[in-house]
């Protein structure tokens, strides 16, 4: 009896001595962001958002590096049309605003959340701290590739009106403008990211590894700036001299979970989607030929997950292995894209020869990789306009599904650039032969879009826009 | 959050035949917006009983005259007035990401009803009616409003927009038709109406939220979509929209909920306590979107609505390549259904009116056959064994929607499952 009692007395006294309340962690409101310790989530938020935007899983993540492949003919439909399947309008090379929703809503918070991120930091840092916190330099450096982003995919900006107001980060309907809003605002936000990490005086790895980034940003967006005459090409070469052959900047996926896969990859991971192929593409035969491992594909023994109503019934799965796994990263920019900005700068100069050998630059890197197959030919261009088909294709070849190409062949085609695209399909039915020259390119039978439309919801939303 | 309010009322009676209630509410809620305090909502209520009179003949039956007006609130989402992140992960580091705007001047919706009906008992009880007709304004409505993608905030804010009301009537009657010692026939029907309509939106463009299209002069979360005007003729689609518009050119079918509810009850009565009973419904007035025909149809499922078309485009059967130029021997409909180019979710509104036997019951007093038992009931219920579908909505059953999406002011059908047939047996015995 005695020792039951003790026994109950202490079981109640260790009740009693715990602390059974919950505290409901509630939402994050704005100001928990000013504290010092959530600045890294809050520059970070950026990166997690282009990411998103290029090709995540994500609640509101978009596609837009996996629907510009499949309009640009860097990939071709396998397939699916539904969930990780590529829409009929999109297979036709016309995607409609409906369709571009979500990547209009996820490319535009890739550029809100740094650009809030850097208003917020200008509110709750000193200036001495602003003026050289990597936290800002990142928060300008993915605002400046989202702004890059936007530019080279989109066919027209919408560009808030700011709201003064101290105390948060407003803004207003804006109006629709031209694509190249949005490089003049990436190169502002580069421009400052470079300003920052110089003015941080750090020399780590890290540190130099956001400046070349900022550099190469900078001269990308200025060469797109300078297709349509408004950037130098000089300015151009300024940057992408401080940027060497093996840098290389990525936005990060993972296999954590779902919500951070790559895009890509996961729908063609064949689990179970199969829903693009490089059957048929430019890619198919290039890389069959060449072993260039820049464009990697495999080879299956699998037909794609559903019928291809153009190709009239299922087409051999032979997916891109570029992206190899959920969490392979997609590049933002590098060395190799910087010695073809110095080609191309080049070929606008006349200078043939100079253009030739940074088109080379990295096929003799590849050639000396003793690892490949196979080797490549480096280039030999005898007019400028080979020249500028040789810079088109390598463009084609190195900048491969990282969602430049709408953006590249959009200023080359508006300013007549001359030379010629390898872009189309090579094949026109389940069985036909790969044909040496495409049946349908960019511009025939039917023209396909060279940008995506704003999304319909931004026209239903916003009283601005017609 | 905070929530907190009171209430007073009080009831004045004179003679047994006149009632009155006067009553308000203070409520006070720390979602409410800046500078929005307590909100009072008064009511006032009465009734009559005429047939208490004297100089109502007693075997008219007993009537009962009311009348109601009052005023009412719904608070906004606790956390409707402040702008939150959502966490999330980039490559194992934390980061945030823009979550809901806020609305700092949110603030309750307030929905002022009236309404006036009756009560009446007629025939010596053998007849009994309530009729209500009633009109509700809402203003400062509460709606989840989608955001503009390019200010950066991806998700539907709660905001007080202008005003709409509802105005309808819901009169229902049950009669003993037969009623003899043994058996006996009892029939009963119900009509509610409602017609809602967006009266006003303080200056703002229309918009979609949720589900559903907002615009002055329609009726709240409406159907919007494109009109194809000559669904079965072998001709190219006419999508025009020639009346009930949007600005961008879409049509607006019509609400999504059902204007007219009809209800119909039958109850036989049968010797040694055995009942019979019936109920039906029928739901008109309201459109309704195949979402799960416009998934299959856009990711090239074979669909069962084009089974007329797919011989003649893929002529040489299913692994044939698209014959394009057998399109002009399609309907309009079939053009823009079942070429997976032209699939488009704007095209599948269809009305959902439909009847169903919702269920019929057969009750069996069988206490005589269970020893010892006080009581025993048995209960063979079949519920949705029949159904009537409009001709339009071809393929699924209307009630084919997402969890809770029947109670929601916009439905649509989903991969679901429909409404099941099933028979139940219930056998209740009391010791």
């Amino acid at each position: 009896m005695h020792t039951t009692t003790l026994a109950t007395a202490a079981t109640l006294l260790l009740i009693a001595a715990c602390d059974t309340s919950v505290t409901n962690p509630g939402i994050i409101g704005d100001d928990a962001l000013d504290k010092p310790e959530s600045w890294s989530a809050v520059a970070l938020g950026g990166r997690r958002a282009l990411a998103d935007a290029i090709g995540s899983s994500g609640t509101t993540g978009g596609q837009l590096l996996y629907w510009g492949a499949a309009v640009s003919f860097e990939i071709n439909p396998a397939g699916s049309t539904g969930s990780y399947g590529i829409p009929t309008d999109v297979q036709t090379g016309l995607p409609t605003d409906a369709t571009m929703n979500a990547d209009w809503t996820s490319s535009n918070i890739a550029r809100y959340t740094p650009e809030a991120a850097v208003f917020r930091f200008r509110r709750v840092m000193p200036d001495t701290l602003f003026a050289k916190s990597l936290f800002v330099g990142q928060a300008y450096l993915y605002a400046g590739f989202a702004n890059r982003l936007l530019g080279e995919n989109f066919c027209q900006s919408v560009i808030p009106v700011e709201i003064p107001d101290p105390t948060q980060y407003r803004l207003g309907p804006g109006s629709l403008g031209p694509q190249t809003l949005y490089f003049r605002r990436a190169d502002t936000a580069f421009t400052n990211a470079i300003a920052v990490f110089i003015a941080s005086g750090l020399t780590d790895t890290g540190t130099t590894s956001l400046l070349r980034a900022a550099y190469a940003g900078r001269a990308s967006v200025r060469a797109d700036l300078a297709t349509y005459g408004l950037a130098q090409w000089a300015d151009v070469l300024t940057d992408a001299v401080l940027v060497p052959n093996t840098a290389v900047f990525q936005v990060p996926y993972a296999a954590t979970s779902p919500d951070q896969y790559n895009y890509l990859y996961w729908a063609r991971a064949n689990q179970s989607f199969r829903a693009h192929t490089q059957w048929g593409t430019f890619y198919e035969n290039y890389y069959r030929t060449t072993r260039d491992p820049r464009v990697r594909w495999d080879t299956t023994a699998l037909q794609g997950d559903a019928a291809v109503a153009k190709f009239g019934g299922r087409v051999p799965f032979w997916p891109e292995a570029k992206y190899a796994t959920t969490s392979t990263p997609v590049r933002l920019s590098s060395g190799w894209e910087m010695r073809l900005l110095e080609a191309e700068a080049a070929l606008v100069a006349s200078d043939l020869t100079t253009a030739q050998g940074k088109m080379n630059t990295h096929r003799r890197a590849l050639r000396a990789d003793t690892t490949l197959a196979k080797t490549l030919d480096t280039l030999a261009v005898a007019t400028l306009d080979e020249g500028w088909t040789a810079l088109k294709t390598e463009r084609a070849i190195e900048l491969w599904l990282e969602a430049r190409r709408l953006g590249d062949l959009r200023r080359w085609i508006d300013n007549n650039v001359p030379g010629g695209y390898i872009d189309g399909t090579y094949r026109g039915s389940v069985a036909d032969i790969l044909h040496a020259t495409p049946l349908e390119t960019m511009t025939a039978p039917t023209a396909r879009a060279l940008c995506f439309p704003v999304g319909r919801n931004e026209r239903e939303t916003n009283p601005n826009i017609p | 959050m905070i929530n907190a309010g009171f209430f007073v009322q009080n009831i004045f009676k004179f003679r047994d035949r006149y009632f009155l209630t006067g009553g308000a509410r203070f409520d006070g809620n720390s979602a409410f917006g800046r500078s929005l305090g307590l909100q009072v909502y008064p009511k006032i209520s009465g009734s009559y009983v005429i047939s208490d009179e004297p100089f109502w003949p007693a075997s008219w039956g007993e009537v009962k005259l009311r009348g109601a007006l009052g005023w009412a609130g719904r608070a906004p989402g606790a956390f409707d007035a402040v702008r939150s992140w959502r966490p999330c992960v980039s490559a194992a580091q934390s980061c945030f990401l823009p979550g809901q705007v806020g609305d700092t001047l949110v603030g309750p919706e307030r929905t002022r009803e009236a309404e006036l009906g009756f009560d009446a008992a007629l025939v010596n009880n053998r007849v009994t009616v309530e009729a209500t007709w009633y009109h509700r304004l809402t203003t400062d409505a509460l709606f989840a409003i989608r955001q503009i993608p390019s200010e950066g905030w991806p998700f539907q804010q709660r905001s007080n927009v202008g005003s709409m009301s509802n105005t309808g009537f819901e009169v229902s009657l049950d009669a003993i038709v037969v009623n003899k010692p043994n058996w006996g026939i009892d029939i009963g029907g119900s009509v509610y109406t409602n017609h809602g309509i967006v009266r006003d939106l303080g200056g703002a463009v229309p918009f979609a939220a949720g589900g559903g299209w907002v615009q002055v002069g329609f009726a709240p979360m409406a159907a919007r979509g494109i009109i194809i005007n000559n669904p079965n003729e072998i001709a190219a689609p006419d999508t025009v929209c020639r009346s009930s518009c949007t600005a961008d050119g879409f049509h607006i079918f019509g609400p999504q909920q059902p204007t007219l509810v009809l209800g119909q009850v039958l109850t036989v009565r049968l010797p040694k306590g055995v009942t019979l009973s019936a109920r039906g419904e029928y739901q008109g007035g309201g459109w309704i979107q195949d979402g799960a025909s416009f998934n299959a149809l856009s990711r090239s499922v074979r669909w069962p609505t084009c089974s007329r078309a797919y011989p003649i485009l893929y002529p040489g059967g299913s692994n044939d390549s698209l014959h394009t130029g057998n399109i002009p021997q399609l309907t309009a409909r079939e053009r823009k259904e079942c070429v997976p180019a032209n699939t488009n979710a704007d095209t599948f509104w269809f009305p959902q009116d439909f009847w169903k036997l919702r269920d019929v019951t057969l009750t069996i007093p069988v206490g005589w056959a269970i020893h010892r038992a006080t009581s025993a009931t048995l209960i063979i219920t079949a519920q949705n064994y029949l159904k009537w579908v409009n001709d339009q909505l071809r393929l699924f059953d209307p009630e084919m929607v997402g969890r809770d999406a029947l109670d929601s002011q916009n439905r649509d059908i989903a991969e679901h499952i429909p409404p099941p047939a099933v028979i139940t047996v219930n056998l209740r015995v009391a010791f």
